[in-house]
């Protein structure tokens, strides 16, 4: 039984929905901006990608985190896409899997300042922390009956998500998956990330010789994953299957890749075994493509060496900023759209090639032929997750 | 064949070590319960807490290394190269070390570290954020360290779904083992005890019963505890270890199938959110019991009845948790269904079986 894709649903800095955000990555456009909603103290304060909206209309009881805010937006869309109806949500076990990386850490900091002046807060931040959990949120909100489990992976946790709704559809456990992921900027990862001198300070400029690091930016994806039998059942259109998924983990080092890309190599290689095809038949990649000096140049030599016969290769991390939690599930719908539309988008920022890459990516938007696009994420503490997704003929 | 537990590695407010949780259910030993003073708004209160005390992590790891592992990591850690030690099998050995995963589960995840990394901004400014403590914040950074002391390089997650998170790790994990991905898995869950979480389980739970009482699901007496329970998991039939996993199931309470055991373990803590959902399984006339009180109040707290019960299979004899007598024999023992109800009205149970 096979995993099959019916909706897609998006939100981050280049758009607010799936479309739009199309149109951006499609017109080379992106504005990175010192964020309005983060207030520091940095002297330089690194660019970010933050989604314009506040998303008031998703906040009627004024209980939600960002966060979820941002997975609302996705998911509405994504259940409108796929055209299911609540009858048919009620009638099934609906699984829920979710990536984040700030959903599920209680990082509330004006709360935590409070305490520590021994200003005795109440614990209603605690309360709403305890209520935002992404899957169970969704779970909760819809009274889906199936599996809900929030991934926490860090930087694959989106993609990590998709891979487990692919494994309880194939196992029957489940017809239907809501899988995705959701990350708000905030400024425990905004201080975080600068304080690992990850941080660019300019617009990223993902596999570029000059490259200074990676932009932060918020936004969720979600996917809805059915059965084939549930898609004959609502007679739905299939937009792409999830083909093949592997995760593992590198066993380095707690936040940088292992420099021959032995993990990133091994989980390209599985998934890709897992989908039925190989190397030749990859029609594009949508790499991890953090704009960071080291994860560029691992990746991008582990790209060149499994796939000898140039292919391309787009970071949307330019036009989007690193969505964390949310990066692996926005970046899965970008390649769903990428063989939809027969092109991918410039890799936005890259001008000078840089040998430690060993790869050049999109330069302008590149038509791109064939069904089989991969998308990977690597993530802090060394895991690497690789998707590959089938389009066209499916 | 169903995934068997190979191994198994305890760290409570009982010790460390799998044998320290059976010294705990035979009373033996008595947890470790140390008193927080706390200041609320009411002024200062006392609160019990089960406390954890991580001892004999350097037999694994050299001393050095230690002072720069937060306690979280230092109790996750431990409890995987327990778990490893308990079974016998020597991962370190292996020559495949993709063949080899790890699912760990938190409710909290490392909360103390998230306060320490605000700690530096508040103390130093935002200019003073700790990449040490950024970087081990994050709830995967157990696994990540796991993986890298013991060099495993399979499938790695971490799942956090509060009260449903041990069914999560479990339910993933023979998922994993089932389908070949792996041929073993560490499994863990736990969670951490500070002083934030203190402070907010004494200001809602300000009308709390003086008596830690699991199994009295309409009075509120939970108290607090912290730990983490490691288990091995994996497929090889030649191995003896401590029963297997029958079976598992979540869904609503309504629907909860919960039959076919011969004894329940209830996650049952004394949070009277979830208590009233206790009292609404359809449990027929299958006996009840809740450990709790053994190892204190988390949303892990599944991961240790699963423990107790395969030390309860293993044993052929239910511990009672009510009585002083420490031990009551049942010679027809082959199944123990272990719940955890949340509090939303869901519900898991994981059957271990002999």
């Amino acid at each position: 039984m096979e995993a099959v894709i019916t909706g897609l649903g998006l939100i981050c800095a280049a758009g607010e929905t799936v479309n739009e955000a199309m149109t951006t990555l499609y017109s080379g456009m992106r504005n990175p901006a010192l964020p309005l909603r983060i207030k520091t103290e940095l002297d330089k304060k690194p660019p970010v990608f933050e989604v314009a909206s506040d998303l008031d209309k998703f906040n009627p009881g004024n209980d939600e985190s960002r966060t979820t805010l941002l997975l609302l937006s996705a998911l509405d869309e994504a259940l409108a896409h796929a055209g299911i109806d609540k009858d048919y949500l009620d009638s099934i076990p609906v699984g829920v899997a979710m990536g984040t990386t700030v959903g599920c850490t209680l990082n509330r900091e004006s709360f935590y300042r409070a305490y520590r002046r021994g200003e005795n807060p109440g614990i209603e931040p605690i309360g709403r922390f305890l209520r935002n959990n992404p899957a169970l949120y969704v779970a909760r909100r819809h009274n889906f009956s199936g599996p809900a489990i929030t991934i926490a992976n860090a930087c694959s946790s989106g993609t990590d998500a998709i891979g487990m709704g692919k494994s309880w559809i194939e196992s029957g456990l489940c017809h239907m998956v809501i899988a995705g992921g959701s990350d708000e900027l905030c400024r425990t990862t905004y201080l975080g990330f600068n304080s690992l001198l990850n941080t660019a300070p300019e617009p990223c400029r993902p596999f570029d010789k000059n490259r200074k690091g990676l932009n932060l930016g918020e936004g969720a994806g979600v996917l809805i994953l059915e059965s084939e039998s549930s898609l004959k059942k609502r007679g739905a259109k299939k937009l792409a299957a999830v083909a093949g998924y592997a995760t593992n983990s590198d066993a380095y080092h707690p936040t940088a890749p292992h420099p021959e890309g032995r993990g990133l190599t091994r989980a390209m290689a599985h998934a890709l075994k897992m989908a039925e095809t190989s190397p030749a038949r990859v029609s594009f990649i949508n790499a991890h493509g953090t704009s960071t000096t080291e994860n560029d140049k691992v990746e991008g030599k582990t790209i060149g060496r499994l796939f000898p016969d140039a292919l391309p290769v787009v970071s949307t991390k330019a036009f989007t900023g690193h969505t964390l939690g949310a990066a692996g599930a926005v970046e899965a719908i970008f390649s769903v759209m990428g063989l939809i539309d027969g092109k991918i988008p410039a890799t936005i920022g890259f001008e000078a090639f840089d040998e430690a890459c060993a790869i050049e990516p999109t330069s302008e938007v590149t038509p791109v032929k064939g069904n089989i696009a991969v998308s990977n994420s690597l993530a802090f503490g060394g895991n690497n997750s690789v998707l590959v997704l089938r389009g066209k003929g499916l | 064949m169903t995934p068997s537990i190979l191994g198994m590695g305890s760290v409570s407010a009982l010790g460390c070590g799998i044998e320290t949780l059976r010294e705990g259910l035979i009373r033996e030993k008595q947890p470790a319960i140390t008193k927080r003073e706390l200041m609320t708004p009411e002024g200062l209160k006392s609160l019990p807490v089960y406390t954890s005390r991580v001892e004999g992590l350097e037999r694994f790891i050299p001393r050095n290394k230690l002072r720069r592992i937060d306690p979280f990591l230092q109790m996750g850690l431990l409890s995987s190269y327990l778990a490893i030690e308990d079974s016998g099998i020597d991962i370190a050995r292996m020559e495949d070390k993709s063949r080899v995963g790890i699912i760990f589960g938190t409710g909290y995840g490392p909360l103390q570290t998230s306060f320490n990394f605000f700690d530096t901004l508040i103390d130093d400014g935002d200019k003073c954020a700790s990449p040490t403590m950024f970087a081990n914040s994050v709830h995967n950074a157990l696994v990540s360290n796991v993986s890298i002391a013991l060099k495993i390089e399979g499938p790695c997650q971490t799942l956090t779904c509060f009260d449903m998170t041990t069914w999560a790790v479990f339910s993933t994990a023979s998922d994993w083992l089932e389908r070949g991905i792996v041929d073993y898995v560490l499994a863990g869950v736990g969670d951490e005890y500070c002083e934030v979480r203190g402070y907010a389980v004494l200001l809602s739970t300000s009308d709390r019963a003086n008596a830690f009482s699991p199994m009295d699901f309409n009075d509120c007496t939970y108290l607090p505890g912290e730990g983490f329970i490691t288990f091995l998991m994996g497929k090889d039939k030649s191995k003896q270890g401590y029963g297997r996993i029958e079976s598992l199931g979540s869904g609503k309470i309504s629907s909860l199938h919960t039959g076919g055991c011969d004894a329940h373990f209830l996650a049952a803590n004394g949070n009277s959110e979830t208590g009233p959902y206790y009292n609404q399984l359809k449990r027929e006339t299958i006996p009840a019991f809740a450990y709790s009180n053994l190892y204190g109040g988390m949303p892990a707290g599944q991961g240790f009845d699963i423990a107790i019960a395969a030390l309860s299979l293993k044993e052929g004899a239910l511990f009672s948790p009510h009585h002083n007598t420490g031990k009551q024999s049942k010679t027809s023992l082959k199944s123990i269904g272990c719940i955890q109800c949340d509090n939303n009205g869901n519900g898991s149970i994981i059957r271990i079986a002999s």
